[in-house]
């Protein structure tokens, strides 16, 4: 029930191919410059998202009347490192996450911006500079638990299985099964919007998998995050030896009695 | 473990939707499923969570509700839609949210959308009529779905007049006849003779042709009807439009689309002046990319922006990079619900492989595929491999497929063709028809909203494998022969030394070692291959005679742990099961052991097996166990060491496509998904197991390649058998002579010899009897031996590459020839015999049957005959080597020189010199091509085929007598159309079957009609028979099933008592894994019938149905529809219950272990009212229904497959289970009925049993011909003893004979146990301690003398075998 928040997104209308509308300012993709593409993800939009999500909680409860969506728009504001700072400041995550992702699209240059989402091999257009800028908003105002650089540490030591960094962020959450099972958390309620003890580290800010882990992947291997790479892989490699040797222990206390009796009768 | 008959087939495709959890954001998408044989099409089956809310579809509609906020007093207008698929959802909503945004608007817009699966759900449906109530405006899109297309039609109909317009969209005539726009309507629909609606009519049975044709109207139609005058013709016209915005369906013209409606249906909006703009069209099919500026119609255009991208780096430019078809539905890129599309589109292009996305908006996409992705010059594809996206078969859509276009389309491509499943909301296997397949809910799919543009995360695992399958099958097609890395992987099962190359009906080593020639022959790098296949095993196993629980296979590889870690993702899942690496299973303490032998670049591997053989706790719990770190060690090594670019399982079958289903992580699938990882997997299975291959084609994208059963024999006579048939023949010449009485004695006694006695019934010795009841007596007894000298069985083992020679044919073609095939016009040869000598051939059976002498004479005469003449007819056209030469050109040589066929000169030197020529002669001409078929090779140059990338074409598995379409073999497996089971003809046998084993078990029972019938529904079964089991269940309780429109079965309806004339027999199903996983729907259809059966209001002595659900629902204190549950099987993901495994590992206690284990894997229910829940424990329902069970009764479809034959019949028989629940402990009957000839028999199962080791195990022409493979064939017989003491152990039911002649046959014998110790120690040891596990466990009472010689074989086997090793 909680998507019915979803459906209230304006899909991206991206084919050029069909005559609909949009007018697709060419405006250049500079940080500070506003951008009035009709598609692109910004605040205003997705603060309607939250609104109707959180009101459906109960019961059958109609969407909210994406109207805000279409008529804010222009007045929303572009988003920009400036913005992102003061939302940061602000501790404002969820709006910054928004910003966020608004800035990659506009970064990634116009054909992102008309279409609305980023393809992976658009993240070469953006300047090293510029990601790590952003980079390090999200570090500064987290203590260093936030931002791509600390995603991209996290995802090394998970030997870049998206799977494991997902969950380590916590993007995944443990079903209540009885097999150990993970799903995807929902967006955006099911996130954490707030710094606590307990919000995993680097688990802002999000980028949409969606499409798959292609363009996340381009990010977190972005030139920009290059050089931390190697103190990476020895940490990495520090952490799965001692995590391993801890669980190895435990598994052996918890082995039923049937498995450790069971005699090797059978070799192949 | 060998043929299984488990269960189905087919691949099937199904896109369901569960939604797991609260809300899942995004879901997930694809699951890939390979399935180059397109037949089939394809379906996955995923492992996912899911809980169930007891729907097919977890989605609720009011994520779908928009409501205006601020109506400001404008008029309200009310839509309320039911689609398929949830795509239109986000474009809908969108539109609506975007209108009522409007400041200008005239209209404030509600909306409400369901999902056609949805409606199953009683409150879903009743919020679904209370919209209705107050809608203006009704749409429906793609009601294909029979059952819910009444619904609508129900809720729908009642508010027609009412509404303002109603708009239906392809879907069922029922619907479409919905369809109301001012003055127009369908309502005519099948009926007018106006071409619009002819357009209907005439395409009814083809959906793809229909979808297409209304597209075509849709281009051409608007522009006629704009200028004509009238108002019909307006409102005709603005149908059409609506059709156009509903295809482009973008939210804009949907918008348009809604205005349109409103402003000229809707009364208080006429004359508002609400503008709106003219559809704004599409293509209908194209060439589409994310980072394209545009469609594009020609490919190389595309190819030359392709060439142009600023964003590609230098892989994606390299002009060797392997190139990837796609083939989209386009409606999924006009309501931008296309984030799978471009999540594969990138992973594919950042994986270094070009894309070229196609779509077409009807549900052909054939035409497209030929257009975009052949050249049209060369008539070459542009691409390696091709994946569709789309969810349904290449051709056709929800309701019908037409395969051979499909399958003649991918040919020309001949490239691997895979499927993947967008999990896009949807409905499922009702609609998804059939080769297309569907399949299940429950467990199995994965599901995902794809609805939002939001940030959440897509099944990135599901993608990634998917495009790096699609890669690796690419690669094939473009790697060279020389250096491509083979893995053949071969099973061991049970683990033992002895069964290693296990696989049915196949001689494993000689047949790798014909193609590994053959390859050899071919360019591919075979090097250090051995002079013999005997060498080969040598290698292999290393030592065959060494001890068995050493590591003694050859070690190919040891995988140190570290190693094993990190290149194993899984590998810390399975430490829940299994405790940390390396373990017991597969190592050596250190390092992880992979047992196989390196040629070249082939690897020859053996596969580990479950682990947990041994072990009954994990037999009774395995449901939750994981794969052994050993077996996934041997994956681990062929994909990421070893770098094989194939695997090529080799025969029927190993375990990898029976790992538990468990999903682990959503983002990881099942366990034989990450085992089998992205290696393109090619799997030699067994022609006649079409469920079983489709499992493997589903849980481990095989690409199958059929092979063919050995030549069939008659089982022929031996010993006593052969003595009886002589007096017999003696007795016939002198029974009116003195010497009749004596000869009948003789008779008498030598039939007691043979344990003939419980067969037939025998007067005692010495008694004397009038001549016509010794007629009687001899005639039972001879109808008896006929009965075993003509039953058929495979000689020996198969071999890939040596098909057989025509005379070896023989018997297969006479038994072709026994069947009556009315739909080719073809009259049985029995039938045209016994027509010469004025009989019908069924009154001759039925004479038979009841030992009326002279007509088991006739019987045997025609027989013979049958067999002369179709000899005489294969040594005419074969040639001197035994080949076949060219039938047809024979054939008319024969007839062109005037001379009479082959088989009329022998007839006429018969009885039968009548008969008639011109019947014969058709059915020669069928059996010519028949023959031919079954001689023709394809094993071998399929396999290369696959190995190259190209494409194989599909064919239908199952038994070659009954269905001669599955020869030749070499074929990727497919099975047939779900939906279309039971057909007529299956119905119509089901009856005769139904009524033969009603009279038995009255004749057997005083008279009674049994209360209920306990039965099994195997996969391979209904699919060769289609669906004749099923059948006997609907005909047991009282139904008959009723087929739709489109000619699938998803009805039933009740039969009267008066027609019956017979109370009701209540039933317990218990339907195979397989069957469970391949014909979902039937189950579903099950059971509905028999809850409708149980709320008839009958009485009880009418309906036993209706009576033991009252019973049982007093004692459970549930409703009577709930008590109604007769429909069981494992837990989704779960196969067999285990009681095979417990029994072939002699790892039971007793029997009270083997029946917990079968009540506790077998007691989960099927519930047709929560049919999205999946299996369901039911275990209490299920003891109370075994309970009232008089009678357990299976079927024998083909010959070729008998009980002992595999462990899977005594596996499901739960006699001595049902003594045990029965209040009155008594043992209820059991019967096996017996369709493999055209005579069907119902016999019970102690029979059965006997005639199965009469004709088998006990025969020296089953035993000799299994020696002749050797190594092989040793354990072939030792697995026929196992599977009788099964039988003991299950039902009781085997004598205490057939082990006393089983053991002097084998182990007395001393020449016989010498050949079978030095052929096979390890299974010669298996042999003897079955014999004393026989004894041991009281099912064999026998000799001290006799024991003791096993003994003392079992000790000097075990030295032999340690002391060797030593």
């Amino acid at each position: 029930m909680a998507n019915a928040s979803l459906q209230s997104f304006l899909l991206p209308q991206h084919h050029s191919f069909a005559s609909t509308g949009g007018s697709h300012d060419g405006s250049p993709s500079a940080l500070l410059k506003p951008s009035t593409n009709t598609f692109r993800l910004h605040p205003n939009t997705s603060r309607s998202v939250t609104t109707t999500s959180t009101t459906n909680s109960s019961a059958p409860t109609p969407v909210a009347p994406a109207a805000s969506a279409a008529a804010e728009k222009d007045s929303s504001p572009a988003p920009s490192l400036d913005l992102l700072g003061r939302q940061l400041t602000a501790g404002d995550y969820r709006q910054a996450d928004e910003t966020t992702r608004a800035l990659i699209i506009d970064l990634a240059g116009e054909s992102a911006r008309r279409r609305g989402y980023v393809f992976f091999s658009e993240v070469q257009f953006i300047s090293a500079e510029d990601l790590r800028a952003i980079d390090e908003l999200w570090k500064e105002h987290s203590n260093g638990k936030f931002g791509y650089s600390v995603q991209r540490r996290l995802w090394e030591k998970s030997q870049r299985d998206f799977t494991r960094f997902f969950i380590r962020v916590g993007w995944m959450k443990k079903l209540d099964t009885e097999v150990e099972q993970y799903n995807y958390r929902a967006f955006p309620d099911e996130f954490m919007w707030e710094m606590k003890d307990d919000t995993p580290e680097g688990h802002l800010p999000l980028t949409n998998a969606l499409r798959g882990t292609q363009l996340l992947g381009n990010i977190l291997t972005h030139p920009a995050f290059q050089e931390e790479n190697q103190e990476d892989e020895a940490a990495a490699a520090a952490e799965s030896a001692t995590t391993g040797q801890t669980k190895d222990d435990n598994k052996g206390r918890e082995r039923p009695k049937f498995m450790r009796d069971f005699k090797p009768d059978y070799s192949f | 473990m060998s043929s299984s008959l488990v269960s189905t087939p087919f691949a099937a495709a199904a896109q369901k939707q569960l939604l797991a959890a609260p809300v899942p954001l995004h879901s997930f998408l694809l699951s890939s499923r390979r399935q180059p044989p397109r037949r089939a099409g394809a379906g996955a089956i995923r492992c996912a969570v899911a809980g169930g809310n007891g729907l097919f579809t977890q989605t609720k509609p009011e994520v779908r509700r928009v409501v205006p906020t601020d109506p400001r007093g404008l008029p309200r207008v009310k839509v309320v839609y039911v689609v398929l698929e949830a795509q239109y959802q986000s474009s809908v909503t969108a539109a609506v949210q975007q209108l009522n945004a409007d400041p200008r608007r005239a209209a404030a817009f509600e909306v409400v959308g369901y999902l056609i699966e949805e409606l199953r759900d009683e409150d879903t449906y009743a919020t679904f009529c209370a919209d209705l109530a107050d809608a203006n405006v009704f749409i429906g899109s793609l009601i294909f779905v029979e059952e819910l297309a009444l619904k609508v039609k129900a809720a729908v109909e009642k508010e027609r007049d009412r509404m303002d317009a109603v708009l239906v969209f392809p879907s069922m005539p029922e619907v479409m006849r919905l369809n109301k726009l001012g003055s127009f309507s369908m309502s005519q629909l099948g009926q007018s003779k106006s071409p619009f609606f002819q357009l209907f009519k005439r395409n009814k049975a083809n959906s793809s042709n229909f979808a297409d044709s209304m597209l075509k109207l849709v281009r051409t139609l608007p522009k006629v009807l704009k200028y004509l005058p009238s108002d019909k013709a307006q409102d005709a016209r603005l149908y059409i439009l609506s059709l156009q915005f509903w295809l482009g369906g973008s939210p804009d013209n949907l918008q348009n689309f809604l205005k349109m409606i409103a402003s000229s249906y809707v009364p208080a909006l006429r004359g508002a002046g609400i503008k709106y703009d003219d559809p704004v069209l599409y293509l209908d099919s194209g060439i589409w990319h994310p980072l394209a500026p545009t469609m594009y119609e020609d490919v190389k255009e595309y190819l030359n922006w392709y060439g142009t991208r600023r964003d590609a780096n230098d892989r994606l430019k390299d002009p060797n990079a392997p190139v990837i078809g796609l083939v989209l539905q386009r409606s999924h890129i006009v309501t931008g619900d296309d984030g799978h599309y471009v999540a594969v589109i990138m992973e594919l292009e950042a994986r270094g492989a070009k894309v070229i996305p196609i779509f077409a908006g009807g549900l052909d996409f054939s035409g497209p595929t030929q257009r975009y992705l052949v050249d049209p010059v060369t008539g070459k594809s542009f691409v390696n491999a091709v994946v569709s996206l789309t969810g349904f078969a290449l051709v056709g859509g929800p309701a019908r497929q037409d395969h051979p276009k499909a399958i003649a389309a991918l040919q020309k491509l001949d490239v691997p063709y895979i499927v993947a499943l967008p999990l896009v909301f949807q409905t499922t296997e009702e609609w998804l028809n059939s080769t297309l397949g569907l399949h299940p809910i429950q467990v199995a799919l994965q599901v995902a909203l794809p609805e939002l543009d939001g940030k959440s995360h897509a099944l990135h695992k599901r993608v990634e494998q998917l495009c790096t399958r699609a890669i690796r099958w690419a690669e094939l097609k473009r790697k060279t022969k020389e250096e491509k890395k083979l893995a053949i992987t071969v099973f061991s099962f049970p683990p033992d030394k002895g069964n290693v190359g296990t696989a049915a009906y196949l001689n494993v080593f000689n047949s790798i070692y014909s193609v590994l020639s053959d390859l050899k022959k071919d360019g591919y790098n075979v090097e250090g291959l051995p002079d013999t296949p005997e060498a080969l095993i040598e290698e292999v196993i290393h030592d065959k005679e060494a001890q068995f629980n050493s590591p003694n296979l050859n070690v190919a590889y040891r995988m140190n742990v570290r190693e094993y870690q990190a290149l194993t993702s899984y590998a810390s899942l399975l430490e829940e099961n299994w405790g940390k690496p390396p373990g017991h299973l597969n190592s050596d303490g250190e390092n992880l052991l992979v047992y196989g032998k390196q040629y070249g670049n082939v690897f020859i591997g053996v596969q580990p097996t479950f682990g947990y053989e041994g072990d009954p706790m994990r037999l009774l719990f395995s449901k939750s166990a994981s794969p052994h770190h050993g077996f996934a060690a041997y994956y681990t090594f062929v994909e990421k060491i070893f770098q094989a670019d194939a695997v090529l399982h080799f025969g029927t079958h190993g375990s990898l496509e029976f790992m538990p289903g468990k999903q682990v992580g959503m983002s990881d699938a099942c366990y034989p998904d990450s085992l089998i990882g992205n290696i393109p997997n090619i799997y030699y299975y067994a022609a006649n197991n079409p469920s079983e291959a489709t499992v493997a084609k589903r849980r481990s994208y095989a690409n199958t390649i059929s092979y063919l059963t050995p030549p069939a024999e008659n089982a022929g006579l031996y010993k006593g058998l052969k003595q009886l048939s002589e007096l017999i023949s003696s007795y016939q010449s002198l029974k009116d002579t003195g010497r009749g009485t004596q000869i009948v004695s003789s008779i008498i006694s030598t039939a007691k010899q043979c344990n003939l006695d419980k067969d037939v019934p025998l007067p005692e010795e010495g008694e004397e009897l009038p001549p016509n009841e010794r007629d009687l007596v001899v005639g039972k007894v001879y109808a008896k031996i006929m009965e075993i000298e003509s039953r058929l069985l495979p000689c020996g083992l198969h071999v890939i590459g040596e098909p057989p020679s025509a005379i070896e044919a023989v018997a297969t073609l006479v038994n072709i020839a026994a069947l009556d095939r009315p739909e080719d016009g073809i009259t049985s040869l029995p039938g045209i015999l016994a027509a010469t000598v004025g009989r019908e051939i069924e009154d001759v059976y039925r004479g038979s049957d009841k030992g009326i002498l002279a007509d088991v004479e006739l019987l045997r005469q025609i027989t013979e005959a049958s067999r002369g003449a179709i000899t005489a007819f294969v040594e005419k056209t074969t040639n001197s080597k035994g080949q076949v030469v060219n039938v047809a050109n024979n054939l008319s040589n024969i007839l062109g020189f005037g001379l009479s066929e082959p088989w009329v000169q022998y007839l006429s030197t018969t009885k039968f010199i009548r008969a008639d020529r011109e019947k014969l002669r058709v059915l020669f001409g069928f059996l010519g091509e028949c023959l031919k078929l079954v001689v023709q090779d394809n094993e071998l140059g399929s396999l290369k085929l696959a190995l190259e990338g190209s494409y194989v074409e599909p064919g239908p598995g199952g038994d070659p007598i009954r269905n001669p379409k599955v020869l030749p073999t070499g074929k990727n497996i497919h099975a047939l159309d779900p939906q279309a089971i039971p057909t007529t003809a299956a119905m119509k046998s089901a009856k005769i079957v139904v009524d033969r084993l009603l009279e038995r078990q009255k004749a057997d029972n005083g008279g009674k009609y049994p209360e209920t019938v306990a039965l099994v529904l195997w996969g391979t079964d209904n699919i060769k028979t289609y669906g004749e089991s099923l059948a006997q269940v609907l005909w047991m309780i009282g139904v008959r099933p009723v087929a739709d429109t489109f000619g699938r079965v998803n009805r039933v309806e009740p039969v009267s008592l008066e027609e019956l004339g017979r109370p009701r027999i209540d039933v317990v199903v218990n339907c195979s894994g397989v069957f469970r996983d391949l014909f979902i729907n039937q189950m579903n259809l099950l059971d509905r019938a028999v809850k409708m059966v149980a709320e008839l209001d009958e009485p009880a002595e009418m309906n036993y149905v209706r009576k033991h659900a009252q019973e049982q629902a007093e004692e459970l204190g549930v409703s009577l529809r709930e008590a109604a549950t007769r429909v069981f099987s494992n837990a989704s993901g779960s196969y067999s219950s285990n009681v095979n495994l417990a029994v072939e590992n002699a790892s039971w206690t007793d029997e009270k272990q083997l029946q917990d284990m079968y009540l506790s894997r077998k007691s989960f229910a099927f519930d047709s009212d929560a049919p999205g829940a999946g299996m369901k424990e039911k275990r209490k329902a299920f003891e109370l229904a075994l309970a009232t069970a008089d009678a357990t009764f299976q079927n024998l479809d083909s010959s070729e497959i008998s009980l002992t034959d595999v462990s899977h019949y005594f596996d499901s028989d739960p006699t001595k289970l049902v003594q045990g629940l029965r209040k009155d402990g008594r043992a209820p009957s059991s019967y096996i009925a017996d369709t493999t000839t055209a005579n069907a028999q119902v016999r019970t199962l102690s029979e059965t049993v006997r005639l199965d080791a009469r004709t088998k195990l006990l025969n020296p022409k089953w035993y000799e011909g299994m020696m002749k493979s050797g190594y092989e064939g040793v354990r072939e017989i030792e697995k026929r003893l196992t599977n009788t003491v099964g039988w003991s152990a299950t039902s009781g039911q085997v004598d205490n004979w057939v082990y006393e002649e089983a053991n002097s046959t084998f182990i007395e014998d001393e020449a016989m146990r010498k050949r079978l110790m030095e052929t096979n120690p390890n299974s010669f040891r298996k042999l003897v301690q079955t014999f004393l596990e026989a004894s041991g466990r009281g099912y064999w009472e026998t000799s001290e003398e006799n024991l003791d010689r096993l003994r003392e074989l079992y000790s000097e086997v075990e030295d032999k075998i340690e002391g060797i090793d030593r």
